[in-house]
């Protein structure tokens, strides 16, 4: 290895690290604690902007703890900014396990902050040919819009300007739903059980019909009352279409033209489900 | 006679999202182009990349690049180069500055961390900043950068930031505020540093606050008004380069607008004061022919 390479390695690892590695010699430790602070203060700034109220819930002691966990334990591939929240996201939901001091809720927090950030930021998806936007999403293939993301939430972090979050999760998980309006603003919107299961179940559909949709879903419930459910589901489904929730109909399940065969497959949300 | 930077002249100000609003509510007269990190903005939609768009489309546009790592150990990403280069095209921008200094190791620390001046360093980064112009085929500018801390120099600043202009053929973008923040730090004189590098090959400037740690030891924060020994420092460069482009940073501690904006029309006050704009000032020999 160059030796000028040398001695920026031992930098940064002891920037990462400074308990574990100690500082290059040769500079004066006043200097090195600049570049001590200035990275760990630049990294905590940075994931603080984009994850205000899990800084707000840690407070500013464990959260500087996280971020320097984080700068520690992992290495940031990417160069974009926008995306350094989703990574540290990744980053622990595979530290997780090993993690058993933090909070129960953190991982949901997390998850919320993110999601709701990228879909903020997230590019204009193309228009979609194979999508009829006056189709009876009923009776036929309903389309979800790519601009929302369905979480569900065993503790209700979205919730969490109200006060500080209990370490006890309810009974029942949220079933929440981010969508994109047209001028850009993400809504955050709660939904019931039976609502977030038909349009998880949307998201994760390609080829049955709203109709059929619902009857696969209803097979669960007890006999007598399908009969009501299917008529609200089948109003729900409407309900969906008219907010922008569904797009409309596709126009054929089987035969995805080569510039529409994104739309085929399942939308990305549908693996947010259950997370 | 063609400008150093296409369309690029007079005084120009680091975009920071605090400013999106305010600025295209009432676009800024004092502003003359506009700098910002691609690394803020490449893949970015929804109502902050319209926002973007709006000052993309009225005002000339400089990237000013984060994360290269351009003297780094690690690989150099060639994947963001070409990112770069792409989101450069689509939105017309000018030229795409980068730090001279390193990010990474085998991961992002996001922030400048000094580069050794030997002359083993300056063989690799300047291979590096000549691949960088090769994928972008054009002309890239290196910044001399505030630094803290170094090991066995083999050469001082102004024979380092010389040695890989001249073997990358690549510009300089000089940051008055960082050979003075230097100039303390490293006790030199700064006006000396400012006659020592390569006058032809400055395509742009930077001038901005910092903040005094110790009587010897100052910080590049970016954080205060410009010092009036770093106003008076920019003079003293103007004297010698002309008055070149030049762009106001600041990113923290956001002052009102009229006083930031008084700031980027003081850098103007001043190039008006010593003759025209920089207009009409010899492209840098060497440039890149196909």
């Amino acid at each position: 290895m160059n030796g000028f390479q040398d001695w920026q390695r031992r930098l940064t690892a002891h920037l990462r690290d400074p308990e574990a590695h100690p500082a290059p010699e040769g500079a004066e430790d006043r200097r090195i604690g600049i570049y001590r602070r200035l990275v760990f203060g630049n990294l905590s700034r940075l994931l603080g902007a984009a994850l205000p109220l899990t800084r707000e819930q840690l407070g500013k002691k464990r959260f500087g703890l996280l971020v320097r966990d984080f700068l520690r334990g992992h290495r940031a591939a990417t160069p974009y900014f926008p995306r350094l929240a989703g990574e540290f996201r990744k980053w622990h939901e595979k530290a997780q396990p090993s993690r058993p001091n933090d909070p129960p809720w953190l991982g949901d927090l997390i998850l919320y902050e993110t999601e709701k950030r990228a879909l903020q930021r997230m590019p204009e998806p193309p228009a979609e040919p194979a999508i009829d936007p006056q189709g009876d999403v009923v009776a036929g293939i309903p389309a979800p819009s790519p601009l929302l993301r369905l979480l569900t939430l065993r503790h209700p972090v979205h919730k969490s300007k109200d006060g500080a979050l209990a370490d006890a999760p309810p009974e029942t998980p949220a079933f929440l739903l981010l969508r994109r309006d047209r001028a850009g603003r993400v809504l955050t919107q709660e939904l019931g059980v039976l609502t977030a299961g038909l349009l998880a179940l949307a998201l994760d559909n390609t080829r049955q019909t709203g109709a059929a949709l619902l009857k696969a879903m209803l097979r669960q419930a007890p006999p007598d009352s399908r009969d009501a459910l299917s008529k609200q589901g089948r109003e729900q489904l409407r309900r969906f279409h008219r907010s922008g929730v569904l797009l409309g109909t596709r126009r054929s399940a089987d035969a995805p033209s080569a510039t529409s065969a994104g739309s085929a497959s399942k939308h990305p949300a549908s693996a947010r489900l259950g997370a | 006679m063609t400008p150093l930077i296409d369309g690029i002249s007079g005084a120009g100000l680091g975009l920071r999202r605090p400013y999106l609003k305010a600025f295209s509510k009432k676009p800024p007269e004092a502003v003359d182009f506009f700098e910002l990190a691609p690394e803020n903005w490449i893949g970015v939609g929804g109502a902050l990349g319209g926002q973007l768009r709006f000052f993309t489309e009225r005002w000339p546009v400089i990237a000013h690049g984060l994360s290269l790592s351009i003297g780094g150990p690690h690989p150099l990403n060639e994947p963001l180069v070409r990112d770069v280069g792409a989101w450069m095209d689509e939105h017309g921008v000018r030229l795409y500055s980068e730090h001279l200094s390193y990010t990474s190791d085998e991961g992002q620390l996001y922030d400048l961390l000094p580069i050794p001046f030997t002359a083993e360093a300056v063989r690799y980064v300047a291979g590096r900043i000549r691949r960088v112009q090769d994928i972008l085929e054009r002309q890239i500018a290196v910044e001399n950068v505030s630094y803290y801390a170094s090991m066995g120099a083999e050469m001082d600043e102004p024979e380092f930031l010389r040695a890989v202009l001249e073997e990358a053929d690549c510009g300089l973008l000089l940051d008055v505020n960082n050979v003075f923040v230097n100039s303390v730090n490293h006790s030199y004189d700064p006006r000396a540093f400012l006659d020592a590098i390569p006058a032809e090959r400055v395509l742009y400037l930077h001038t901005a606050g910092h903040y005094d740690e110790a009587p010897d030891l100052l910080i590049d924060t970016h954080g205060a008004a410009v010092k009036d020994e770093v106003w008076a420092l920019l003079e003293h460069a103007y004297s010698r380069l002309g008055p070149r482009p030049t762009v106001l940073e600041r990113d923290f501690n956001q002052p009102p607008l009229p006083e930031l904006l008084a700031e980027v029309a003081r850098i103007r006050d001043i190039q008006q004061a010593l003759g025209t704009k920089s207009q009409g000032i010899a492209a840098p020999s060497g440039g890149k022919t196909p």
